[in-house]
């Protein structure tokens, strides 16, 4: 009986959501995912599985990327999460958007968020990524329409014009 | 040889030129998934939420013998619980395709006192959050008297098996044969005759977004409102009105954003009756988002066909006869159309797009205490041509000439079309050698083959398949479904409205699961009425905004919801000729229309589109019979289907010790008429291609004997394909005014059998001759241990 209610009593938490600094009170067991999606409304990380595989809801903790099913979501407090409504706000996360869109690397978009994070994590570390890395960085990240070969695409695009941008910058400053 | 061997005819029989259609536009709908804003079923919380949570059982096969809610129903949170026996009043969801003569068996909304399949709900618990109602349902105390499951279709069929139902013989839902016979008298005569044995195995279709239901019924008006992840809103709101005896026009059906749909959300399920029924019940709206584990048991499963076919031919190759027996594995009860995909989209494409002079074909449904089987990505075509394909192939390699080849004998000739198959089917259009050359020069066939003679003389096993798949697409024509029991229309509606500002709305009954509609929906309205696609909103998934339609399935919404589009947009494309004539006083057959400005030929005068809208919408300045608006609606109804088609290669090579297939090269050469968005189409073609490979290489849904899948389906990650090569012919169908076939299904299609072509290929001289998907290294290396073996033991004997 005491473990029950232990169970149930909620906790009170901060997170930082996409720039905003949000308290909220959870139950120990409640995932980082459900807090964001039916605590604070923040719908951009989907879930597609319990298991941990299909990353629909990957998000940006602290700089990396996530599976939001796999925290809880007391284990987020004090953190920061970036989701895809505010990946726009860094250059890397608005170069892979538009990469996305012109390569047609979604379809239903169910998985894109996920996606997105993934590959923001794997630029933020390695910057000139060949397919072969791409295709590893993503493995953690399930599509079932794409096939997968738009992403790829958009994710070396983004590199390769990212890196163009940064040569151009440190051309000017030089 | 040119790729593109016939203009796009079908644009210019207006006399327009197309300035969108063809063009690789980007998507307008990407930026609401780009920043997470997609709204899908399970984002969407209304006022005084309830959630549902259901009691599954985890047998096969089992009699409930006790059920007791009473915990569950005192726990917190909870409002109500209820098991079989409180929904008397509820039917079982009917199937919507029926077969004549079939012996049919609905889903119940929850289990009344056997159950049937692993999946199936005993009971449902409705509370106040999720996480209260999935904790009460682990407090519902179920005993199940559990019996032997039947899972294998084939030993369902046996003399003395067990029956899934009480009251049907032999587990037999359905027998269709098709074909007017003659084979043993063909075969008689052939040079060579030849039994091959192919098994498409069950798959899980898992879109990434599970299914989900929101049901919202308002006391107050009598209204009930439906949201659900699901490709046919107007098809779901006939067949739950139907079933609730709930008046059509009362019932909203809304299908917001959908997570991928791969076929199994174009059924209606159990859980949309169930918590239709309960928001009447309690008022209040109930919520049903499905875990992945449900979606694996309770959601339809696709495939699951036996075939065994007797191939007759003479000693060039050219196929004489063909029969065919299938057994279909249609699960416990029929799904929405069950009874017709394993039988009608089965047979009438086991003929490929070869003349086949002789042909005969019957197929069994049988019912087995396992999911239910429906459409899944390809919708039984995938069966057929990977019959076909694997047949041409194994006539090859059994008179020592090369696949490619067999095929060019085999091919329906252009001056042969239109041509009628032996098993009924029309194809209407192809230039199938242009396209198989066409595949073979891309991927430089006579340098593979050179290759693989090269790579056998080192004892490596490398292989190449080919692959000529077709399908019918674009389903049309009510009187033929009528005629085969599929209780839909074969037609789609549009309605465009030009607003008095210029802007334009475009309502599809068509809707989209990531196929990007609202692009290439307004490219085909922007070419009609001379205007840019952000000038166009497309609005689709709400059967109150949204004119009577059918839905996304059978890759039919371009040639069937575009065309209704290119109609209904030409009509007012007309109409406003004749305001901005009249205005221009010009003879409206004088006008032209060219980014958004109406002008005389000689292009003296001219008037912006959306002074032409206004003047339409006032009724100011033109004459009265031109009546008021600029609104036009069609139900674009095709007579016949489309026959889209391809030729797919593969290369492969398989390593000796461990039976591991690496996919070197994948080639795709597909016709699918009329291309609107050629980058939206290499993108179906992928996602297609991912499928298909996913069932040749990975994918099963294995079950254990009870009914359980064995392990989480082994859906392909980005490691687990190749980079794709694609291409396209263009032979326009004159199915319908865009001369476009569909592209959606065919990378599913045409996959298995160019990968199966390619493995048995490659160990051909090892003896192995046939080898089931998916073509895991444990298979692949006990076909080649068992072929080894029994050439060892042939050895011996001698």
């Amino acid at each position: 009986m005491q473990s029950e209610q232990s169970a149930s009593a909620e906790m009170q938490i901060s997170i930082s959501v996409d720039g905003a600094l949000r308290k909220l009170d959870v139950e120990p067991r409640m995932l980082l995912v459900q807090a964001l999606r039916e605590k604070l409304k923040v719908t951009g990380p989907h879930i597609g599985c319990e298991s941990g595989r299909c990353g629909a809801c990957a998000v940006i903790v602290d700089g990396h990327a996530v599976k939001a099913c796999m925290m809880l979501a007391v284990q987020a407090d004090g953190k920061s999460v970036i989701t895809a409504a505010s990946l726009s706000d860094n250059k890397l996360g608005k170069v892979l958007q538009n990469k996305f869109h012109e390569h047609h690397a979604l379809q239903c978009g169910y998985c894109t968020p996920g996606m997105l994070s993934a590959a923001v994590d794997l630029l933020a570390n390695n910057a000139r990524p060949n397919e072969e890395d791409v295709r590893q960085a993503l493995r953690g990240n399930l599509c079932r329409c794409t096939g997968y070969q738009h992403i790829v695409d958009a994710v070396l695009d983004a590199a390769t014009s990212l890196n163009t941008a940064d040569s151009r910058e440190h051309g000017v400053e030089s | 040889m040119s790729a593109i061997s016939e203009s796009s005819a079908a644009s210019t029989d207006t006399g327009k030129e197309t300035t969108w259609i063809g063009r690789p536009l980007p998507r307008m709908e990407d930026q609401r998934f780009l920043v997470g804003k997609g709204r899908y079923v399970d984002d969407i919380v209304l006022p005084n939420q309830l959630f549902a949570a259901f009691v599954r059982s985890p047998h096969g096969h089992a009699r409930v013998s006790k059920l007791d809610l009473s915990k569950a129903r005192s726990a917190s949170g909870v409002v109500a619980a209820y098991g079989g026996s409180d929904i008397q009043g509820l039917k079982d969801v009917p199937p919507n395709w029926v077969l004549p003569g079939s012996h049919v068996k609905g889903r119940p909304p929850l289990v009344r006192e056997t159950v049937r399949h692993v999946g199936e709900a005993v009971a449902v618990i409705i509370a106040e959050t999720q996480a209260e109602a999935v904790d009460a349902a682990a407090l519902v105390d179920v005993t199940y008297e559990v019996y032997p499951a039947l899972i294998d279709q084939n030993l369902a069929l046996e003399e003395g098996a067990p029956r899934v139902h009480a009251d049907i013989k032999n587990n037999t839902a359905t027998i269709m044969p098709a074909g007017a016979g003659g084979f043993d008298a063909a075969a008689a005569e052939a040079y060579l005759n030849i039994k091959l044995t192919v098994k498409n195995q069950r798959l899980i279709p898992f879109p990434i977004e599970p299914r989900a239901v929101n049901a919202d019924f308002d006391a107050a008006t009598s209204r009930l409102t439906f949201y659900s992840s699901n490709q046919i809103p107007h098809m779901l709101r006939r067949m739950l009105a139907a079933a609730l005896e709930f008046p059509e026009h009362k019932l909203r059906v809304i299908s917001p954003d959908v997570g991928g749909g791969f076929g199994p959300k174009m059924h209606f399920y159990p859980e949309e009756l169930l918590l239709a029924w309960l928001t009447t019940q309690l008022a209040r709206p109930v919520k049903w988002t499905e875990t992945r584990s449900e979606n694996n048991v309770a959601t339809t499963h696709g495939r699951d066909h036996n075939m065994v076919a007797d191939i007759a031919a003479d000693a060039d190759g050219k196929i004489l006869a063909l029969r065919v027996r299938g057994v279909a594995n249609i699960g416990a009860y029929l799904s929405s159309m069950g009874t017709g995909v394993p039988t009608i989209n089965v047979a009438l494409f086991l003929l490929g797009v070869y003349a086949i002079p002789v042909s005969e074909a019957l197929i069994t449904c049988v019912y087995t205490n396992t999911t239910p089987v429906d459409a899944y990505r390809g919708a039984g075509r995938p069966e057929a041509a990977y019959l076909i394909e694997r047949a041409i192939d194994r006539v090859a390699l059994e008179l020592g000439l090369d696949p490619a080849e067999v095929r060019f004998r085999n091919f329906i000739q252009p001056e042969q079309l239109p041509y009628r198959q032996g098993v009924g089917t029309k194809i209407d259009s192809g230039q199938f050698a242009n396209t198989l050359n066409l595949a073979l020069e891309k991927i430089n066939y006579k340098a593979l083959r050179r290759e693989q003679e090269a790579a056998r003389a080192e004892g490596r096993l490398f292989g190449v398949g080919v692959s000529n798949y077709t399908e019918t697409c674009a389903m049309g024509f009510g009187p033929l479904l009528g005629a085969i029991g599929f209780d839909r229309g074969g037609y789609e509606s549009a309605l465009v409205r030009v607003h008095p500002d210029g802007h334009v709305s475009v309502f599809s009954g068509s809707h989209s699961h990531g196929q990007g509609h609202v692009t290439t929906f307004a490219q085909i309205a922007a070419d009609s009425l001379g205007i840019t696609p952000d000038e166009i909103e497309v609005i689709q998934g709400d059967t109150d905004q949204v004119p009577f339609g059918t839905g996304t399935f059978n890759s039919r919404s371009v040639a069937v919801g575009g065309s209704a589009i290119k109609i209904a947009a030409d009509r007012i494309a007309q109409k406003m000729k004749k305001i901005a004539g009249h205005l221009l006083q010009s003879s409206p057959e004088k006008i032209f229309v060219s980014q958004g400005v109406f002008g005389t030929e000689d292009g003296q005068a001219t008037i912006r589109a959306r002074d032409v809208a206004k003047a339409a919408w006032t009724g100011h300045n033109i004459p009265y019979d031109f009546g008021i608006g600029l609104e036009e609606t069609e139900f674009y109804h095709p007579v016949d289907m489309s026959s889209p088609y391809g030729a797919h290669i593969a290369v492969v090579e398989i390593d000796r010790e461990t039976g591991e297939v690496d996919l070197k090269r994948y080639l795709a050469v597909d016709d699918c008429g009329v291309i609107i968005n050629p980058l939206l189409a290499r993108g179906q073609v992928h996602g297609g291609l991912a499928q298909g490979i996913g069932q040749a290489l990975y994918e099963t849904a294995a079950l254990d004997s009870d009914g359980r899948p064995t392990a989480e389906p082994s859906i392909p990650r980005s490691d687990m394909l190749p980079r794709f090569e694609t291409d396209h012919t263009i032979s326009p169908s004159n199915t319908n005014p865009l001369g476009a076939k569909g592209i959606g299904e065919a990378g599913a299609v045409g996959a298995p059998p160019a990968i199966a072509n390619a493995i048995i290929d490659a160990l051909w001289p090892l003896g192995v001759k046939e080898v089931d998907m998916p073509f895991t290294p444990e298979r692949v290396l006990n076909a080649i241990e068992e072929a080894v073996g029994r050439d060892a033991k042939k050895v011996a004997a001698q």
